[in-house]
């Protein structure tokens, strides 16, 4: 499997740099400007990065040559997650940070840098095992916009910060954990649901 | 005699062609060619043989295995190459060592990079950049690196010049020396199989028309030239196939139905599938 994440890793060195400057910028505008928004806005940009792993597996059939490799179908797909949460947990400790330094964002901001982009992942991988990158293009652009629009919208007129914040101070603890299990939950849910589906397909 | 490939009863169904009952068998040591025409069956079969396509019913195992059963220790002595190098175009032979070194236990670095510079493949070249036969010689170096025992390949030697052809048939061949390796070839130049397989399997409409030891077969056949009328006087069931022109007429026929005195010659693998596909009588 140690293979396979290291195959991920060389295929993202090419867009390495087009993520770091894009999350380091939008976290350093955002925190410049005051607008937490902008800085979560990075690690969400990081979360569409697995899209572009599936689409290099895809151009060269590596999923079909795959299946003759020393990996299980249970291992590939594990090494797909696993790249996508690292990137996705790098990209939310940038932001985290970014807020940390400003002293901005507080606990709505956190979580939203890194639930959100798992969140995104947890349903785009599934789609795209199923149906392929090109086919499902429509369903993962609608995954990465439709969420967007609603944040943007309840952070804008202060309903997100307000529910966050209104949780927090009530019951902060309880909270945060119901966040966490939910996302592992849904998260341990979209691995067996996108090993099922590779199972079943034929390459 | 222990068997590398065991096939029996394969089907395979889609809307517009299906595979019907493909027997086949690879004994350990061996190299059998599969040929038949494009979408004749040769691509299907491979793929349900490597788990890449589900059969509809049948049985495949490999070293005595079923395919399903195998396990990460069984499919490391499986090496493949199919069309189309897998990995994203940006790598270069550096990365793909890093990958495999961590795929495979029995990873050999020093193999490959030794092939690779054996077949003149730049290092530091990025896939997008290497030609058509640049690619096929790096499958056969990927393919082989890891020491498997048997060796799949898929139109290995197409888009490769004759003395590099030479070359990956010299390597196959030094490859089954070891009398436990095995080869599954399926290729259309058919004179690369002629030169190094045993067995010769071949697939017409999703069937398998016949799987024979190379020898056998050229001494089971003969191409004979007639005149037409002489063709007439032929028993029929002696003959595969025919080109028939306005003067005379070549035949693929089983030798050892035919009396008299034809100009008779050996028949090429190319020849056999040839006739065979034609099926004019």
């Amino acid at each position: 499997m140690k293979g396979l994440i290291i195959k991920d890793l060389i295929a993202l060195k090419s867009i390495l740099k087009t993520i770091i400057i894009v999350v380091v910028l939008f976290t350093f505008i955002g925190i410049t400007s005051g607008n937490t928004f902008l800085v979560t806005y990075a690690a969400v940009y990081a979360a569409i990065m697995p899209l572009n792993l599936m689409a290099y597996d895809e151009s060269c059939r590596f999923n079909r040559f795959a299946q003759i490799l020393p990996v299980t179908n249970t291992q590939l797909v594990l090494a797909r997650y696993a790249a996508g949460f690292v990137i996705c947990l790098s990209a939310a400790l940038v932001s985290v940070a970014g807020m940390l330094i400003s002293d901005m964002g507080g606990m709505e901001g956190a979580l939203t840098s890194l639930v959100v982009p798992l969140l995104y992942q947890t349903f785009t991988i599934p789609v795209m095992y199923k149906w392929g990158v090109e086919k499902s293009r429509y369903i993962t652009m609608a995954a990465f916009l439709i969420p967007f629009a609603v944040i943007m919208f309840m952070d804008s007129n202060g309903t997100l910060t307000n529910a966050i914040a209104a949780l927090e101070n009530t019951q902060p603890a309880p909270f945060i954990a119901a966040i966490a299990v939910v996302m592992i939950v849904m998260y341990i849910g979209s691995i067996f649901l996108s090993v099922k589906i590779v199972k079943n397909k034929e390459w | 005699m222990e068997k590398a490939i065991e096939i029996v009863n394969l089907r395979k169904t889609y809307k517009d062609f299906a595979l019907k009952d493909i027997n086949l068998s690879l004994p350990k040591g061996y190299i059998m060619g599969f040929v038949g025409a494009n979408g004749a069956g040769k691509s299907t079969t491979l793929g349900c043989l490597l788990g890449m396509l589900k059969a509809d019913s049948g049985s495949i195992k490999i070293f005595d295995k079923d395919i399903k059963t195998l396990t990460n220790a069984d499919k490391e002595k499986i090496g493949v190459v199919m069309d189309g190098v897998p990995f994203a175009q940006m790598f270069c032979l550096k990365d793909i060592d890093a990958v495999f070194k961590n795929l495979y236990s029995n990873w050999d670095s020093e193999k490959f990079l030794s092939l690779c510079s054996r077949f003149g493949l730049p290092p530091k070249k990025q896939i997008k950049d290497y030609s058509t036969g640049m690619r096929a010689k790096l499958n056969i170096s990927m393919a082989i690196s890891h020491n498997p025992q048997l060796l799949v390949l898929d139109e290995a030697t197409s888009g490769l010049d004759p003395v590099v052809r030479d070359e990956i048939l010299d390597i196959l061949q030094d490859f089954v020396c070891d009398e436990n390796r095995s080869i599954l070839m399926s290729s259309h130049i058919t004179s690369d199989l002629e030169k190094i397989c045993d067995y010769i399997a071949f697939i017409k409409n999703g069937e398998i028309v016949f799987v024979e030891n190379k020898d056998t077969l050229q001494e089971k056949y003969a191409v004979v030239h007639l005149a037409k009328e002489q063709y007439e006087k032929l028993d029929k069931t002696a003959v595969v196939g025919a080109k028939i022109t306005d003067y005379n007429v070549s035949a693929l026929v089983l030798k050892d139905k035919i009396s008299g005195e034809y100009a008779a010659e050996k028949p090429s693998i190319e020849d056999i599938m040839l006739y065979y596909t034609k099926e004019v009588k």
